[in-house]
């Protein structure tokens, strides 16, 4: 495996990303140390690589990338791996709000807990947060899912249209448009397929609430 | 403003003795159902007429907005759509009577297309002072105009350089018809400017039509991907718009077709719709970041623009232009739109000229006007138009509506019921089948030469060699109103 290391000590985040996308085609893996909590790093990069930041990052990180497996050792500011279009992005640590934001597809992870509207606008993929999720988690979703392993703030799930989002732990209360829907076998077996690959251990999947729309139009035409 | 519809009926059966003959634009031709198939009542976007035995009638005359599609589209030219007077009992207009009796049967808001349609101060009030001996004129026939224009070049590696200042504003592929979206890039690339996506994402067509090409970022991020931003040649931040301020855009399901949904990424037949206000843009420390975030995923190499509808313009321009941005749009409240409710189009937002005059003092007064390239939109129909919004302080304008206009749009103001019989506002394919693309587009760049042809005309005839170079001091106003909005002088003696 090649390898290819920045020192982001010194460098602006125009810099870091120069010479991540300049080494993305050529290398197997990017080591990115000190990333010193700097915005928008990894700012859409669309190679099939590696990415790992050894410490936290600041705001965006990771944000519309399409390919890239990106592990970051630490925490992550606001908005991680906004509208991404594929890939994967691991947080280690918490992250701030809007984690996973407008995504289209692939999978954001954060590890511990995140702060509020978590997967606004998302139109598809997967988030799954290790911790809680704040505030209006799931806001004008379009689609996709969020897992959660612990307790959602309130209005989860306002004004979704599509969509699904699993709370293992308590939901305070439901946003307009969202209802609980009883969790299917089919719903268990996704959820064990999806959390193992990320190695998160639970031993009852049946513990899981199922939130969903409650209608598909509910501003109008319904 | 009630029309009067009249059908000859002598002139309608002129052909074969029966009403019309879709020769003129028939999709299917079948001779079994020939006989009932009429021009009028089949393409008229308002139910103006019904079908009384075996004969069209015009009998909704209060649902006639005047687009005259079928006058236009009558193969016989039997029919006649002429304005009347407004009848009005004090305040009390007829459309208004029809609209309480409408509102008050259905429950609903009126929801249509276009944008503000009242009487309100517009460029028609301001005139273009000539040079006479104190200033020469210079010779339209003889001398150059120059009318190439430099925008966004404060940060970005790869401003825009284009050949007009006349660029097309956004609309998108879902609101438009693929043949719209084409014909627009078409017309860009052969007049030498530049066109947009608007919110839903970019035609693969229309990205290799379009020598140049704005991708728009909007609220609801749809169809946005690193790879769509990368394509563009610059990056417009779509806040509000001039029709709809406040708002976000909702592209209903029924338009929302497989190609549609495979541009905009999400599901086919799923509502579009974009949130009022992004969702990690909510003060200015936000825009700043977000400008930055786009440039750092676009590698600074192309211009970040950032678009309003025209409110609070002084406080939204310094704060786009503090936060970083290359280019500033005010859309004014004659901007248009493809959906949205009358209320908001006719009371809310500012005039376009004020507008402008606010985003050009704004600029000056933070000391960035020299460095943050400024584009009017909303109700530019022609050259004088064009010059006066570049006297008022504007670095270049947007055209939309009077773009669709040049590929055959009639401001029927029905986009959003996607059964535009021009097949510019709809997914239906045998009305897309209507749109000649390549004869269109060829208008598009006609209208727009014309345009900046008449502008120069303007320039030169008040002394000015170059198109950008007409100011504040070469306009007089003709209404107090027009003088009192953006500053400039009465005409005669001189006086605000």
């Amino acid at each position: 495996m090649e390898v290819f290391e920045i020192d982001a000590e010194n460098l602006t985040p125009r810099e870091v990303n120069s010479q991540v996308k300049e080494a993305a085609p050529e290398y197997d893996k990017i080591i990115i140390r000190n990333p010193n909590a700097k915005h928008y790093l990894v700012a859409g990069v669309t190679e099939d690589v590696e990415i790992e930041l050894d410490g936290s990052v600041g705001y965006f990180g990771g944000c519309m990338c399409d390919g890239p497996k990106i592990k970051i050792n630490g925490n992550a500011g606001w908005f991680v791996g906004d509208n991404i279009t594929g890939g994967e992005i691991i947080v280690e640590g918490t992250a701030g709000d809007g984690a996973g934001q407008g995504i289209y597809d692939g999978t954001v992870v954060v590890r511990e807990s995140v702060g509020s509207r978590t997967g606004e606008i998302m139109k598809n993929g997967t988030i799954i947060i290790g911790g809680n999720s704040g505030f209006m988690t799931g806001i004008f979703m379009m689609g996709g899912r969020i897992i959660i392993l612990g307790d959602v703030g309130d209005d989860v799930a306002e004004s979704i249209i599509r969509g699904v989002i699993y709370v293992r732990g308590e939901i305070k209360s439901l946003g307009y448009n969202a209802k609980l829907e009883e969790l299917t076998f089919e719903d268990t077996l996704d959820l064990e397929e999806t959390l193992s690959e990320y190695d998160f251990d639970i031993d009852d999947y049946s513990e899981f609430k199922k939130i969903v729309p409650e209608s598909t139009r509910p501003f109008y035409g319904h | 403003m009630p029309y009067r519809v009249e059908r000859n009926p002598d002139l309608c059966k002129k052909n074969f003795g029966r009403p019309g003959c879709c020769w003129y634009l028939c999709d299917d031709r079948d001779e079994k159902i020939c006989g009932k198939c009429f021009s009028c009542f089949n393409n008229c976007p308002h139910g103006v007429y019904e079908i009384i035995q075996g004969d069209p009638y015009p009998l909704n005359q209060e649902k006639c907005v005047g687009c005259r599609i079928c006058l236009e589209m009558c193969p016989n030219r039997a029919i006649e759509v002429n304005a009347i007077p407004e009848d009005a009992r004090q305040g009390w207009g007829f459309p208004d009577i029809v609209e309480i009796v409408r509102q008050s049967q259905t429950a609903s808001y009126k929801l249509r297309s276009t944008g503000a349609l009242r009487k309100i101060p517009d460029f028609d009030d301001l005139v273009v002072i000539p040079a006479q001996v104190s200033r020469p004129p210079i010779d339209k026939y003889r001398e150059p105009c120059g009318t190439d224009v430099v925008l966004g070049d404060r940060y970005a590696e790869n401003p825009l350089k284009i050949d007009t200042p006349i660029m097309i504003g956004a609309m998108s592929f879902g609101a438009l018809s693929k043949e719209a979206k084409m014909a627009l890039a078409i017309g860009s690339s052969l007049a030498g400017t530049v066109t947009n996506t608007g919110e839903g994402g970019m035609l693969p067509e229309e990205r290799e039509l379009a020598d140049k090409l704005v991708a728009q970022y909007a609220s609801g991020r749809f169809g946005v991907s690193a790879d769509y931003l990368k394509k563009g040649d610059a990056i417009e931040i779509k806040i509000g718009q001039g029709a709809k301020s406040g708002m976000g855009g909702h592209l209903l399901g029924e338009k929302v077709t497989a190609e549609v949904s495979r541009i905009r990424n999400i599901p086919e037949g799923s509502d579009a719709l974009s949130p009022a206000r992004h969702m990690d843009i909510v003060g200015p420390e936000d825009l700043s970041m977000k400008i930055s975030q786009l440039r750092e995923i676009t590698d600074w190499k192309v211009p970040i623009m950032v678009k309003f509808a025209s409110g609070k313009v002084a406080s939204d321009v310094k704060i786009a232009a503090k936060g970083g941005a290359d280019i500033i749009v005010v859309d004014g409240m004659q901007g248009g739109t493809g959906a949205g409710p009358e209320v908001i189009m006719e009371h809310s937002g500012i005039p376009s000229l004020a507008s402008i005059v606010e985003a050009d003092l704004a600029l000056k007064e933070i000391g960035l006007r020299d460095q943050v390239s400024l584009v009017a939109a909303g109700g530019v129909r022609s050259g004088a138009d064009l010059a006066k919004a570049i006297a008022l302080g504007a670095d270049a304008v947007y055209i939309a509506t009077a773009a669709l206009i040049s590929i055959g749009c009639r401001v029927c103001q029905m986009c959003y019921t996607g059964s535009c019989r021009k097949g510019i506002a709809t997914q239906n394919l045998s009305l897309r089948h209507r749109l000649d693309y390549k004869e269109m587009g060829k208008n598009v760049a006609n209208y727009i030469n014309t345009m900046t042809d008449e502008a120069c005309m303007l320039v030169q005839q008040a002394g000015n060699t170059h198109i950008t170079k007409l100011e504040k001091e070469n306009l007089r106003a003709l209404t107090l109103e027009a003088s009192a909005l953006t500053g400039v002088p009465m005409a005669g003696v001189g006086r605000i």
